[in-house]
C-alpha cells in the first residue's frame, strides 16, 4: 500500500514539473504558472519524503540497505 | 502593398561548440584513466588522471561560461526578437527531451536488472536451467552482495539510506524550495530576497555535491563498493554519478543567473534565462528524488 502511495505521489511530482516546463514553453514570461506549477512540485516533494520517513520509521516499508 | 516582416538576428559561427568537444574529450580520457589507477595490470599515474580531468572540467567551465557571456551580450544589446525568444524555448525543450531519455536508459536498466535479470539468474520463472547451468549456488538479492561470478570481487556493504542519502535529500528539496523563493522573487520584484534565496540555492547545491564526493570515497576505500564491484556498484555509480554532474552543471548556470540578479539583468517580464535555469533545477531534484526511492530506499 505504501509503496503504491509513493508511486502516486512521484507521478504526481513528475506532472508538476512538466506542467511547469509545458507553461514554460507557451507561456508569456508575465505568467506566473509555472512557478505555480513547481510550488506545488516542492509541496508534493515534502509531502512524499515525510511519508517516506514514516513508513520506515513504522516499518510500512524496508529499506534495502538498512542494519547492512 | 508591402508586408512588414520581424527582424530576426543571425549570429555569427560560434567556436564554443568545437571548445565544448575538447573539454568532453579530456573529461572522457580523464575518468578513463581515474577508473584504471587502482586496476591491477595497468600503469596508470593518478596524477596525470586527475590533470586530465581538471583540464576537462576546466576548459567545460571556460565554454559554459564563455557562451552564456556571448548570448547574454547579444541579448542585453537589444539583437534579439519574439522569434528568437521561441528558438531559445525550442532548444531548451530538445535539451529537456535528450536528458529525460538519457535518465530514462538508466533507471530503464536499474528496473531490468532488478525484476528481470537477477530474477533469472537466480533461476525464477521458467529460468531454473539458467541458475543450474550457470551459477548454482547463486542467490538473487538485491542489494547484490554476493556476485555469481567470484572473479569479481562483491562489495562489503552498501551505503545506508539514512546516513548521507537522506541528508543530500534534505538538501535538495530545500534547495528546490530556495530556487521556488527566488523564482517568486523575481516575479514580484523583491531583488534584495531574489539573490540572497539564489546564493543559498547555490550554498545547498555545493554542499550536496561535498556530501557526494564524500560518499564516493568512502564507498571506494572502507565498502569496497566500486564501479567494477558488481551490477549493484556499476548501476549505483552510473546513475548517481551523472545525476552528480548534473548537479554542477545546474550549479555552474545558478552561479551565472546569480551574478545576472546582481546586475539586474532580469525583470517581471524578461527572464526565459533564470525560469528555464530554475526549471532544470527542479527536474535535478525530481531526478535525484527517484535515485532516492529506487537505489537507495525500495
Amino acid at each position: 500500500m505504501s509503496k503504491i502511495v509513493i508511486l502516486l505521489l512521484l507521478t504526481a511530482i513528475l506532472i508538476a514539473l512538466f506542467a511547469g516546463l509545458y507553461f514554460l514553453m507557451k507561456e508569456p514570461a508575465s505568467s506566473k504558472r509555472t512557478l505555480r506549477s513547481l510550488m506545488v512540485r516542492v509541496g508534493f516533494t515534502f509531502v512524499l519524503i515525510t511519508l517516506l520517513l514514516v513508513a520506515a520509521y513504522m516499518g510500512w516499508i524496508a529499506p534495502h540497505a538498512v542494519g547492512k | 502593398m508591402t508586408t512588414k516582416h520581424e527582424r530576426y538576428y543571425v549570429p555569427a559561427q560560434s567556436y564554443w561548440p568545437i571548445v565544448g568537444a575538447v573539454g568532453l574529450f579530456f573529461i572522457a580520457i580523464g575518468l578513463a584513466n581515474l577508473i584504471h589507477v587502482f586496476q591491477p595490470g595497468y600503469d596508470t599515474s593518478l596524477t596525470k588522471s586527475i590533470l586530465l580531468l581538471g583540464v576537462g572540467v576546466s576548459v567545460i567551465i571556460f565554454m559554459v561560461s564563455g557562451w552564456f557571456n556571448h548570448v547574454i551580450k547579444e541579448n542585453m544589446a537589444g539583437l534579439y526578437s519574439a522569434q528568437m525568444d521561441r528558438s531559445f524555448r525550442q532548444g531548451m525543450i530538445w535539451f529537456i527531451f535528450s536528458e529525460v531519455m538519457f535518465f530514462a536508459a538508466f533507471f530503464g536498466a536499474l528496473f531490468y536488472i532488478r525484476m528481470f535479470a537477477l530474477p533469472w539468474l537466480g533461476g525464477e520463472g521458467s529460468k531454473p536451467l539458467t541458475l543450474d547451468l550457470l551459477w548454482p549456488n547463486f542467490v538473487a538479492e538485491w542489494p547484490l552482495l554476493n556476485n555469481p561470478d567470484p572473479k569479481y570481487a562483491s562489495p562489503n556493504e552498501v551505503i545506508p539510506w539514512h546516513g548521507i542519502p537522506l541528508l543530500n535529500t534534505t538538501l535538495l528539496l530545500t534547495s528546490g524550495a530556495t530556487i521556488t523563493w527566488a523564482h517568486w522573487a523575481l516575479k514580484v520584484g523583491k531583488r534584495l530576497q531574489l539573490n540572497l534565496a539564489m546564493f543559498c540555492t547555490i550554498a545547498l547545491g555545493l554542499t550536496f555535491l561535498g556530501f557526494q564526493i564524500y560518499e564516493y570515497s568512502h564507498a571506494y576505500m572502507d565498502l569496497g563498493l566500486t564501479l567494477d564491484s558488481g551490477i549493484y556498484g556499476s548501476t549505483f555509480f552510473m546513475l548517481t554519478g551523472f545525476h552528480g554532474l548534473h548537479v554542477t552543471l545546474g550549479s555552474i548556470m545558478l552561479i551565472v543567473i546569480l551574478v545576472r540578479c546582481l546586475r539586474g539583468s532580469f525583470t517581471a517580464e524578461n527572464h526565459f534565462a533564470f525560469e528555464a535555469t530554475a526549471w532544470y533545477w527542479h527536474f535535478v531534484d525530481v531526478v535525484w528524488l527517484g535515485l532516492f526511492i529506487f537505489v537507495y530506499i525500495l
